[in-house]
């Protein structure tokens, strides 16, 4: 049942990606983007060392702001860092559905991304643990 | 004289002869039984008057003293009673009579107020006798129920007691058996003694065989742990180049990614973190995949690394590493993990 529910998921998600990415270019292409602010910046530094001393829920709760207004200031490389350590909290939480899912977007969404690199690599892992 | 009394006689005489004669025909005679018997010894008809007269006269007679006495006409002393000078001593025995005869119903009531007493004394005495008696079939039962309950309490201590002293006795025998067996023992153990003083010297002579050969063991070892320790400070310098040699500044950081990368740090430390089972240790490995992914995920030219650097050392992590280390519970890759990830943060520390 699992199996099948991700099978359809990835038809799915292969079915819009090519939508995704024409959005995503149509996106860079016409979006007026604008420096993260530096109290941004801190927030996410802090968030990031919460993560590190394992409090993942208050990080992904600090993170998720962050990363929408990452996404609007244009700096979509620390939105995908953002989306990325909110999955590895979930991961880390035992919410392996709900990392799957933010490991996904961040693959999907943010290409030609460090943080989709590795987001790539872990969902990679999770699946095989979640399949073994 | 004679005279009178031959006329006397002879009319007693004649009567007599005549009363013979006359008993004499009476016998003779049978009997007429139309005729009435006559009364035998029955005074002649012509005495029968006389009779009479005498009943009447003592008749008479009776009524009058009747009569007399009814009305007190009688005088004071009868015929022939003493004088009145006697009055006085009569008066006198009266008067002790009556006393008498007073003290006697005295003496009847106190008597019978005596014999009373006696009654009532008598019941109370039986009624205290039988309280007397219920008394003593109460004390008599409540006696006999505390001696069944004593002779039963001493039944008990009795049997307490027997089985206190077959107790007492079995281990008396059981501790007389052991000390005699203890004595064979020591006898036994007497008798080993020199055996085992040859063998212990046979031993020592053995040990001193073996020491002789440890000696030679240990020198080997210490040539192979020479050995060990110039190949580890090989291995140290080779890894500190790969870690340290780098340039402090933003051009190393290509280098601890690469790695990163190179040396499965990440993917290493999941797998080794499902076989540690302190929990302090796992939480470091969680922190430490935080940081190596974090330094993955870093862009030159950002302020990441300082930010990281900062990081590593607010949580100490190199000491937290060390102390993993130095005590030696986790098992030899976890710590050949740690001190790769502990020289790569050293360079990091350093780049940065």
């Amino acid at each position: 049942m699992r199996a099948r529910a991700v099978n359809w998921l990835l038809i799915a998600v292969t079915a819009t990606a090519p939508g995704c990415a024409a959005y995503d270019q149509y996106y860079m292409e016409t979006s007026t983007a604008r420096a993260a602010r530096p109290g941004e910046e801190a927030a996410f530094q802090k968030a990031v060392a919460l993560v590190a001393e394992l409090h993942y829920e208050e990080a992904a709760e600090e993170l998720l702001p962050l990363a929408a207004a990452f996404e609007e200031a244009g700096d979509r490389s620390r939105a995908a860092e953002a989306l990325f350590w909110v999955a590895f909290c979930r991961e880390k939480q035992g919410r392996t559905d709900e990392a799957a899912a933010g490991y996904d977007r961040v693959v999907r969404r943010y290409l030609q991304t460090v943080a989709a690199r590795q987001a790539a690599a872990r969902l990679s892992r999770l699946r095989g643990d979640s399949s073994h | 004289m004679n005279e009178e009394n031959e006329q006397a006689r002879d009319p007693a005489e004649g009567l007599l002869r005549r009363w013979g004669a006359e008993e004499a025909a009476r016998r003779a005679e049978v009997p007429d039984p139309t005729v009435p018997m006559r009364w035998i010894g029955r005074p002649p008809a012509r005495w029968r008057w006389l009779l009479h007269a005498a009943a009447l006269l003592f008749f008479i007679l009776g009524a009058s003293l009747f009569v007399a006495v009814a009305t007190g006409w009688l005088p004071d002393r009868p015929f022939g009673a003493p004088s009145p000078s006697d009055d006085s001593a009569v008066s006198g025995l009266r008067a002790e009579l009556k006393q008498a005869t007073e003290d006697v119903r005295a003496s009847r009531s106190a008597l019978e107020a005596a014999r009373r007493r006696v009654e009532e004394q008598n019941r109370e005495f039986q009624a205290e006798v039988a309280r007397l008696r219920r008394t003593f079939e109460t004390e008599k039962a409540d006696l006999a129920a505390e001696a069944e309950r004593r002779a039963a309490a001493l039944n008990k201590l009795v049997g307490q007691e027997q089985s206190l002293r077959e107790t007492a006795v079995g281990q008396l025998k059981q501790r007389d058996a052991r000390l005699a067996r203890l004595g064979q023992d020591l006898a036994q153990a007497g008798r080993s003694l020199a055996e085992l003083r040859g063998q212990v010297a046979a031993q020592a002579a053995r040990l001193q065989e073996a020491e002789d050969g440890l000696v030679t063991v240990r020198r080997d070892a210490e040539k192979r742990i020479s050995a060990i320790q110039a190949q580890q400070a090989a291995m140290r310098t080779s890894l500190e180049q790969t870690y340290l040699a780098a340039t402090p500044g933003e051009d190393a950081l290509g280098m601890y990614q690469s790695a990163v990368r190179r040396r499965r740090l990440i993917v290493r430390c999941q797998h080794l973190r499902a076989q540690v089972p302190n929990e302090a240790t796992r939480r470091l490995l969680d922190t430490l995949e935080v940081l190596l992914t974090r330094l993955e995920l870093m862009q030159a030219g950002g302020g990441d690394l300082t930010s990281l650097v900062r990081l590593i050392r607010t949580l100490g992590l190199t000491r937290q590493i060390n102390e993993v280390i130095l005590t030696g519970e986790e098992e030899p890759d976890v710590r050949a993990w740690l001190m790769e990830t502990q020289l790569l943060l050293k360079g990091v520390e350093r780049a940065g």
